[in-house]
């Protein structure tokens, strides 16, 4: 398993930058599901990569 | 009332013997093996994630703290999300190495017991506020059902049963590579009975309380201040602590690393996980909102955390309160057998062995099962000792988030397991030392003692009281200044050899570097000899057949390469059975390297490069730019002409390409990582005579498998710089230059055939001369005399003289073949071979033979009627001489598409082997002296090439009865162009000659 710095600095700037994706869950009159359809969304993502690779080495 | 103390008894008793059977049925093989290694299997064997916290503390925390109750969720989705990247790696180490819990890879990384003790010391301490939290939760949940009993002494009824059954589950019996596949199903099977029962509970109360979906979504218009409750909390701070919190569950929570890394039968699984988790909490959030705002609706009061139980119980259904005790009693349970038996062997392997050191003559085995059995015991009362101590006045999701917290302290330590090389045991230690204790100092035991204990950290935190709400403040400074202290201290501090080398092979950015230290023993049976003195003899035996199977190797191994693996492999096993710190003191008492401080021999090339091998095509960007490289000159040594052998330092065979596989027939792959001594006989010698010869280039005969070789080896010395990398050791090039010295031998009989056959010419031009005047004195000499003796001598001189000619003759038509044209007309074979029937039968001297011409008057070859005509009278006279009288000589000819085949064979009595061999040669006879003058066959062999014919002569026939075969093939006559000009004849591509030599 290689791992990718890029995909790491993505990780940590998605945590920094979490603050901005709060202030838009937490404008008012959001439905109250907008994190789940977020959630779902991510997990479907994450589905959709996973089909396609296989874990190296182990 | 819904139930009695009793009934609730026998539920969970029930419940529990029913989670048993279920992994006892699974052990004894009637749950299918595809099922138990299904990935769904594994996804919901995850799910021990989903503790008493999923089921009330959630609830609660959604009531108090709106929002951030996800945080629980997608942190640890966030970092099964990344499972390729983060978790993925470590399930590597944990499969190659063995290591059953986070304080074995720690250990293992940081190559130090005392790692091992810390961390387990540390992670007990950190984990007692979750296990503490469980026992709460199964103890108020029955006493919120039935509120007149004692919660204190219904938990340690409920914890009486669960040590029964964590003995049962995990400690039943013991080996190296242990997998509970009864533990999976089973907490598998328990997180499945709480998503049923949890999801149905949701459904339920949604429908029941607000009717629809739609209904809830007016009941929300209606009540506005609910979603300001829901976001309000989220704006103040702890989220971001608390994601990250949960994000290090997935590998510092000793029950996830248990069953995501230890307990994993199918590494692919963790592809599915990586969603399929993350689906599973999704799953399980979705109730949590609907139970809150449903007591809001029903105005349940009361410890919001068991709004669970209280507004099922509201919604009078019997069937919904069974499912929410049994949904939070199957979460409690799960975490707390799970997390026992990890805390149970990181104890065994960290404090207890390295301290206490087994005694040989005991069964290792059953010592170890009865002491793992005794810790389980004893993690679980203390735990419910810690439970007592802490005593009712702290919230479900205030003890959780202290554990959780806690853990977050070994985020620097795995931070340097999988990406920091340069961190080292003494900055690990002192970061978590440090970091550990402002956990303890500055959150434990203020909330433990509810001591009113002000923190005040200059800059970051202005004297607090911590609590849930502002903890995250101390605890993101501890782990802050953790990694600090982890940083700093591994900077100025220098890690030790073997340290090194861990950390590259636990870093995900490196390759793993072997280095090639020469081992003390010799052979695979040794080692069981070294280890039966710690182990004990018959554990010794298993233990290295079981590594030894496991590398598909023998007892009789004695490679130093294989012996090497063997040696990790045992590392490896009995990292699993004892834990990484003692297997490596054993193995270093037992089986050290020779002299390991002074540097490898080499790098373990041929490892290296078979792991490149597997990574080549994930490598991207300039490594990826170099491994093609590195690919191309490899494949360059490989398809190189010229046998190359790189050799270490040591005598270890490093490199051994194809060309030196087809010199001297002997594979790669049995001898690479041998030393060279090890090659089969000739090579072993021939290789170490060279390596011993100051000379630098060598030329060598060699007799191999009956063939006489001759050898061109050449060294030189690969460079020994450190700084480069270099491995040391030479480089051998053997070349066969066999072909070669065979053709220089021909070419120099070539050029001696030559000489003769230009001397033969001049020679014959100088002796016909004087013959001819010989000839015509004697001629003259008969008419000169009367007398009968002197026209006897005239008559012999006359025949010597014509003897002389037809010698000089064959001479002069020897010495020009190939100079003369050679016509390309049709040549009819049988008349050819009938005319030289009939002249040799003129000739009464020779041997009477029956001569038989069974060629086919059609077959028409293309050639010169002259030329061949003498090349059948040469055959047949040879035929002739060499057969008795009486014997017959048979010629027959068939045609093929191009080509026209003639068979001449006699029942001769054959050729020698050693003329046959060199029958085209000029002067090569069978015949008597006098009788021949050896050009025959080889003017046969230069007519026929002039054709672009081929010869071959098969003798004997039979060994008994002898007898010869000549063939002859000669171009075909095409029979379209029968009557067309020689001219358009000749034009054609003559077809290439097949000389037989």
């Amino acid at each position: 398993m290689y791992i990718d710095r890029l995909v790491l600095i993505f990780i940590a700037g998605a945590y920094v930058l979490s603050p901005a994706l709060m202030q838009w869950w937490t404008e008012s009159g959001a439905a109250w599901w907008r994190p789940f359809l977020v959630w779902g969304l991510l997990i479907g993502l994450t589905f959709w990569i996973a089909r396609s690779r296989d874990l190296d080495g182990i | 009332m819904v139930f009695s103390l009793t009934e609730l008894f026998g539920i969970g008793l029930a419940y529990l013997l029913f989670f048993f059977s279920v992994a006892w049925l699974t052990e004894q093989g009637y749950v299918p093996p595809r099922l138990v290694r299904h990935p769904v299997t594994y996804v919901l064997s995850l799910g021990v994630f989903a503790s008493a916290w999923a089921i009330y503390g959630a609830v609660g925390f959604a009531h108090d703290f709106g929002y951030n109750f996800l945080a629980y969720y997608l942190g640890i989705s966030g970092a099964f999300m990344l499972a390729p990247i983060i978790l993925a790696p470590i399930l590597r180490l944990v499969k190659n190495y063995q290591l059953g819990s986070l304080a074995d890879l720690l250990s293992f990384r940081y190559r130090s017991p005392v790692v091992g003790a810390l961390v387990t010391v540390c992670m007990l301490l950190g984990v007692m506020p979750l296990l503490a939290m469980q026992i709460q939760a199964v103890a108020d949940s029955i006493h919120v059902l039935v509120p007149d009993t004692s919660p204190d002494t219904l938990a340690f009824s409920f914890v009486l049963m669960i040590i029964l059954f964590a003995i049962l589950f995990g400690a039943r019996h013991i080996s190296a590579r242990e997998k509970h596949e009864g533990l999976v199903v089973a907490i598998a099977f328990e997180s499945l009975i709480k998503l049923v029962a949890f999801f149905i509970i949701g459904v339920v109360i949604l429908h029941d309380v607000f009717g629809s979906l739609s209904g809830l979504n007016q009941w929300l218009t209606q009540h506005p201040d609910q979603l300001v409750q829901l976001y309000q909390p989220l704006e103040e701070g702890p989220w971001r602590a608390l994601v990250a919190a949960f994000f290090v569950a997935a590998i510092a929570m000793p029950h996830m690393y248990h069953m995501a890394f230890t307990e994993n039968l199918n590494p692919r699984a963790l592809l599915t996980a990586s969603w399929g988790l993350p689906l599973y909490l999704f799953l399980m959030a979705l109730p949590v909102l609907v139970i809150v705002w449903a007591a809001v609706e029903l105005q349940i009061f009361g410890n919001p955390e068991y709004f669970t139980l209280t507004v099922t119980r509201a919604v009078e259904s019997p069937l919904l309160v069974f499912l929410a005790f049994a949904a939070g009693l199957s979460a409690a349970s799960g975490v707390i057998i799970v997390c026992t038996l990890s805390l149970a062997a990181m104890f065994l392997n960290h404090l207890i062995l390295p301290l206490a050191p087994f005694n040989r003559r005991r069964n290792l085995y059953a010592w170890l099962l009865w002491s793992r059995r005794v810790l389980i015991a004893a993690i679980i009362l203390v735990a419910y000792g810690f439970y007592l101590l802490m005593g009712d006045r702290h919230t479900l999701s205030e003890l959780g988030f202290l554990a959780f917290v806690a853990t977050m302290q070994f985020v620097p330590g795995l931070f340097g397991v999988l990406l920091w090389a340069k961190g080292n045991r003494d900055g690990f230690m002192a970061g978590l030392a440090a970091g550990f204790c402002i956990w303890l100092f500055g959150l434990l035991l203020p909330v433990m003692l509810g001591v009113q204990l002000h923190v005040s950290i200059p800059f970051l935190i202005d004297d607090i009281f911590p609590t849930v709400n502002n903890s995250y403040m101390v605890a993101t400074f501890a782990v802050f200044l953790n990694a600090l202290i982890f940083g700093i201290v591994s900077l100025l501090t220098e890690s030790t050899p073997a340290e090194k080398l861990a950390a590259e092979t636990c870093n995900v950015d490196n390759l793993r570097k072997p280095q090639r230290w020469e081992l003390s023993v010799k052979s695979a049976r040794e080692f069981v000899g070294r280890l039966a003195k710690p182990l004990g003899a018959a554990t010794a035996r298993r233990e290295v057949d079981l590594a030894l199977n496991d590398l598909a190797m023998s007892l009789d191994e004695t490679r130093p390469y294989a012996l090497r693996r063997l040696r990790d492999q045992l590392e490896s096993n009995l990292s699993g059975l004892l834990g990484p710190s003692v297997a490596l003191e054993v193995l270093e008492s037992s089986v050290p390297y020779v002299n390991p401080a002074e540097g490898a021999a080499t790098q373990d090339i041929h490892f290296i490069e078979s792991r490149l091998e597997e990574y080549h095509d994930k490598l991207t960007g300039l490594a990826g730019e170099l491994d093609s490289l590195r690919r191309f000159h490899r494949q360059t040594l490989q398809d190189l002409p010229v046998g190359v052998c790189s050799l270490g330092s040591d005598g270890e065979v490093l490199g051994w390409n194809r060309a030196l596989e087809l010199i001297t027939r002997v594979p790669a792959d049995t001898i690479l990582g041998s030393h060279i001594a090890h090659l089969p006989s000739p090579w072993d010698q021939v290789f170490q005579s060279f390596i011993q010869t100051e000379a630098r280039n060598q030329q060598r005969e060699v007799d191999y498998e009956g063939m006489h070789r001759w050898l061109s080896l050449h060294k030189a010395a690969i460079g020994m710089s450190k700084s480069s990398a270099s491995p040391g050791g030479q480089v051998i090039v053997v070349e066969d230059t066999t072909e070669m010295r065979m053709l220089e031998h021909h070419l120099a009989h070539s050029e001696r055939l030559a000489s003769v056959g230009r001397l033969a010419a001049g020679v014959a031009h100088e002796i016909g001369n004087p013959i001819t005047g010989i000839a015509c004195l004697a001629q003259n000499l008969r008419f000169d005399s009367e007398d009968n003796a002197v026209l006897e001598t005239a008559e012999q001189i006359l025949d010597q003289t014509k003897r002389i000619t037809r010698i000089v003759q064959s001479l002069v038509s020897f010495s020009h073949t190939g100079s003369t044209h050679v016509a390309r007309e049709p040549v009819p074979i049988h008349e050819c071979v009938q005319e030289a029937m009939d002249l040799l039968a003129l000739n009464k001297e020779g041997t009477q033979v029956r001569f038989i011409n069974q060629t086919d008057p059609d077959h028409l070859a293309k050639g010169d009627q002259q030329r061949l005509t003498q090349v059948l009278i040469n055959l047949l006279s040879n035929a002739r001489d060499a057969s008795q009288p009486g014997q017959t000589i048979t010629v027959t000819s068939h045609q093929k598409e191009h080509t026209i085949v003639v068979e001449v064979e006699d029942q001769g009595s054959g050729i020698p082997p050693d003329v046959l061999a060199r029958i085209y040669e000029p002067f090569v006879t069978t015949k008597e002296p006098g009788k021949g003058t050896g050009l025959g066959m080889s003017l046969v062999y230069s007519i026929i090439e002039e054709h672009y014919g081929h010869i071959a002569i098969q003798s004997p026939l039979d060994s008994a009865r002898g007898g010869t075969r000549v063939t002859i093939t000669l171009p075909r006559y095409p029979v379209l162009q029968l009557g067309t000009p020689d001219d358009d004849v000749q034009k054609e591509e003559p077809h290439e000659p097949h000389p037989d030599r």
